[in-house]
């Protein structure tokens, strides 16, 4: 205790400078754990990963043909999750000194108000970098699926990560507007709504532009990548000019110079308007241009390659589903003469604009498309879409395919109108039997649009007005082909194909020639 | 009882917190007015759609029900706390009910007249319930293991994001189905079965906890019998030194 001195501390020792931006650093460093940590980001990032388990627990990733310009975007939404908890967590930040009572404590610290927020406000930057990480390996999760094709756009996977930014610097300005917790959830609400009527309002396109994520219409068809237009730059800089003018606002009322701060939302928020005003939905020119080449001339861009007889012909960013393609003709021509599975066939993508916006269905230009079959030396090419799926969307598209490349084997003429009709009676129960029986997956699609259709098919070209009707009686004499097994059906059918393709030959006969009767009486109306 | 609510209700009405059933309830009632406002035909799909969002809206209204930042005073009181959160729960969600109400009116009436028999309105109010129930089993669990402030902030983001991550599953599991299609009688099952546990969960947490109820004396466990009188008397002696 003698050691012991009371004497005040010499006066010689140097001043401590105050270091403001090494405080910032370190409580950034303390917030932004905090954030990683908080139960509603943890919840977020868990439902996330529980959604992406899910569907690779049911074996939906295995069936799911991803089309990687397309998934880019798709991996935006789920990550809405995230960034929904981003929004809570660094709002519940901002009140917390409110909600433990100790806010007027907080006016006595030594770090300025404005430069605590400024740390709340780079808190969420890990998060985002965080989301870009899951973001790339959901990505090339599915790029290393077997029927992937396509390639991702850096920017459109940008994007999800830039909204859990805006999300988190979203939380702290409304925190620092209010210190009423119940005002967080209610505008996340406000945005989740928002973002769904951009969605369903198709007539108005620019509108889902101005919110979080643009969702683009299901129904449409993927495209390569050289023919889409979204302006996902522009943006990302509204995005981006969003998150400023949160940080703005956040520092504004964190009592920074008035003058300052005033100008700095003003400006920012001009910056977004002009940015959000300059998401031009119009198709440019030379896209456009392009889209009337593929539309119309598309052998330039396409890559062929023969599989057994069969010449197979798609954009380069489509070429991988050439093994899907073939996998079905194979199956289909398995079940067909041997001097007809020989024959040669070409299967061409086609692209057709407009063909789901419109609500009048339009008729595909054939004569433009075998001018231009002609000139490539595949006459009588047999049209495919960009569509493919175990899906209801792509599992119709798979079936459509398959309806008319066997009534191309069947008719022995391209699609046209003329051979579409000419499909009917014994014909219509064949291509629908071939079809259905191509694989597994065309069975299935079969399965889950008859209890849509109310009994009859219609399997359009491409979502065109061309389609093969097929009415009821040929519908139940396949279903009931169906559950007998499809090699024993073959045999009768190769054995009969000659009565069975002729135009005149009637339902009652083909189901007699194939072992089975048929059911209910033709619809009224009925083409054939 | 019925005097044991009405004595409650000033006290439970003062300490409740008003400006989120408010604001989630105003916010319900514009959402839905918004398509009669601009004269807006509604299909039967984009009015189920409507009314699924101003469910879930009434559901963020009650979040805040079980909040009682004065609860760990109030503890020891005669009156049950069941009761007490009953009659908290009452003031929440009975005029939030209403709102619903009042809502599912107004999207019925944006819905052209010969479409509205098919609109399933049995179908929408058993997910309103189940969401409702969900969030405010969702809040007692909060403020039983966190604090009794604590509810609000739990549920409310809580039921966010799960409503969120239910909308993003696959069509075929799907319990926002949609109306007419071929998975909406089983994802009533669905909610149904949501509604059963959130019921459950609710029961058994309203009360009082396990070991407080194992630790409560007879005396205070049933005073009911010796507060009347002496509340009486007190009354009376009040009256007497007023006057």
């Amino acid at each position: 205790m003698t050691g012991t001195s009371l004497a005040p501390a010499p006066t010689s020792r140097p001043p401590v400078t105050p270091r403001p931006r090494g405080a910032v650093s370190a409580l950034f460093r303390i917030e932004a754990v905090r954030l990683l940590r908080h139960p509603a980001v943890l919840t977020g990032l868990l439902l996330y990963l529980a959604l992406w388990a899910y569907e690779w627990g049911t074996g939906g990733l295995a069936h799911r043909y991803p089309v990687l310009q397309d998934e880019d975007r798709y991996s935006q939404v789920p990550l809405l999750l995230v960034a929904a908890g981003a929004f809570i967590a660094s709002n519940l930040a901002l009140t917390r000194a409110q909600r433990s009572g100790v806010a007027a404590v907080t006016d006595l610290l030594a770090l300025a108000p404005w430069r605590r927020t400024l740390a709340q406000l780079l808190a969420p930057l890990p998060l985002a970098m965080l989301s870009g990480l899951l973001v790339g390996a959901r990505v090339a999760h599915l790029a290393a699926a077997p029927g992937a094709v396509g390639r991702p756009s850096l920017l459109e996977l940008a994007t999800g990560p830039l909204i859990v930014l805006l999300a988190g610097v979203a939380g702290v300005a409304v925190g620092r507007l209010t210190s009423m917790v119940a005002v967080g959830p209610l505008v996340i609400l406000g945005m989740a709504i928002f973002t769904l009527v951009g969605a369903v309002t198709l007539g108005r396109p620019m509108l889902k532009w101005w919110g979080l994520v643009a969702i683009e219409d299901e129904f449409e068809p993927p495209l390569p990548a050289d023919l889409m237009h979204r302006p996902v730059t522009a943006h990302l800089v509204y995005l981006a000019a969003c998150a400023a003018v949160c940080c703005a606002v956040a520092l504004a009322r964190s009592g920074v110079d008035r003058r300052i701060g005033v100008t700095a939302v003003g400006v920012t928020t001009v910056l977004a308007v002009v940015a959000g005003a300059g998401q031009s939905v119009t198709v440019p020119g030379d896209v456009a241009a392009r889209r009337s080449v593929a539309e119309r001339e598309p052998s330039a861009q396409q890559t062929c390659r023969t599989v057994d007889t069969v010449t197979y012909c798609a954009f380069r960013d489509f070429e991988g589903r050439i093994d899907q393609w073939s996998t079905l003709v194979g199956g289909m021509l398995r079940h067909t003469p041997p001097d007809r599975a020989a024959d040669r066939y070409v299967v061409r993508q086609r692209l057709l604009f407009g063909a789901t916006t419109s609500s009048v269905s339009i008729s595909p230009p054939l004569a433009v498309w075998a001018a231009d079959d002609a000139r490539a030396g595949t006459p009588g090419a047999v049209p495919v879409g960009t569509k493919w799926g175990t899906d209801q969307i792509g599992g119709d598209a798979m079936l459509s395919f398959a309806g008319h490349f066997a009534a191309r084997v069947v008719t022995g003429e391209p699609p046209t109108e003329a051979s579409a009709l000419s499909v009917c009676r014994s014909r219509a129960v064949l291509v629908l039997w071939l079809a259905a029986t191509a694989t597994e997956e065309t069975t299935a699609a079969l399965r889950s649009l008859l209890p849509r259709t109310g009994g009859s098919v219609v399997l359009p070209l491409l979502d065109s007005s061309l389609g093969l009707s097929i009415g009821r009686q040929e519908v139940s004499v396949v279903r009931s082909l169906l559950d007998r097994p499809a090699d024993q059906v073959a045999q009768q059918v190769i054995a009969n194909w000659a009565e069975l393709t002729r135009p005149e030959t009637g339902t009652e006969r083909a189901a007699s020639l194939l072992g089975t009767r048929v059911l209910g009486p033709a619809a009224e109306g009925a083409r054939c | 009882m019925l005097t044991t609510v009405r004595a409650l209700l000033p006290h439970v009405f003062r300490s409740s917190r008003k400006a989120p059933p408010v604001l989630c309830g105003v916010l319900a009632l514009v959402l839905a007015a918004l398509p009669l406002a601009v004269s807006y035909r509604m299909e039967i799909p984009y009015a189920v759609t409507l009314i699924r969002v101003v469910s879930v809206t009434v559901a963020l209204g009650v979040a805040f029900a079980l909040d009682d930042p004065a609860s760990p005073t109030t503890q020891v009181t005669p009156t049950s706390n069941l009761l007490v959160r009953l009659t908290r729960i009452a003031l929440s969600a009975l005029p939030l009910v209403v709102v619903w109400l009042g809502a599912l009116l107004l999207c019925r009436a944006a819905v052209p007249a010969e479409a509205r028999p098919y609109l399933p309105v049995g179908g929408l109010a058993l997910e309103a319930t189940a969401l409702l129930v969900t969030t405010l089993a969702f809040a007692a669990v909060a403020v039983r293991v966190s604090a009794p402030t604590h509810g609000g902030l739990a549920a409310m983001p809580g039921l966010l994001l799960a409503t969120t991550a239910v909308t993003l599953l696959p069509d075929d599991v799907q319990p926002f189905a949609g109306p007419g299609s071929t998975r909406w009688d089983a994802s009533r099952w669905f909610w149904l079965v949501l509604l059963v546990g959130a019921v459950v969960v609710l029961a058994s947490l309203l009360g009082e906890a396990g070991h407080r109820r194992r630790r409560r004396s007879p005396a205070v466990a049933a005073p009911a019998a010796e507060q009347v009188p002496a509340t009486a008397e007190h009354e009376a002696r009040s009256r007497r030194s007023v006057a």
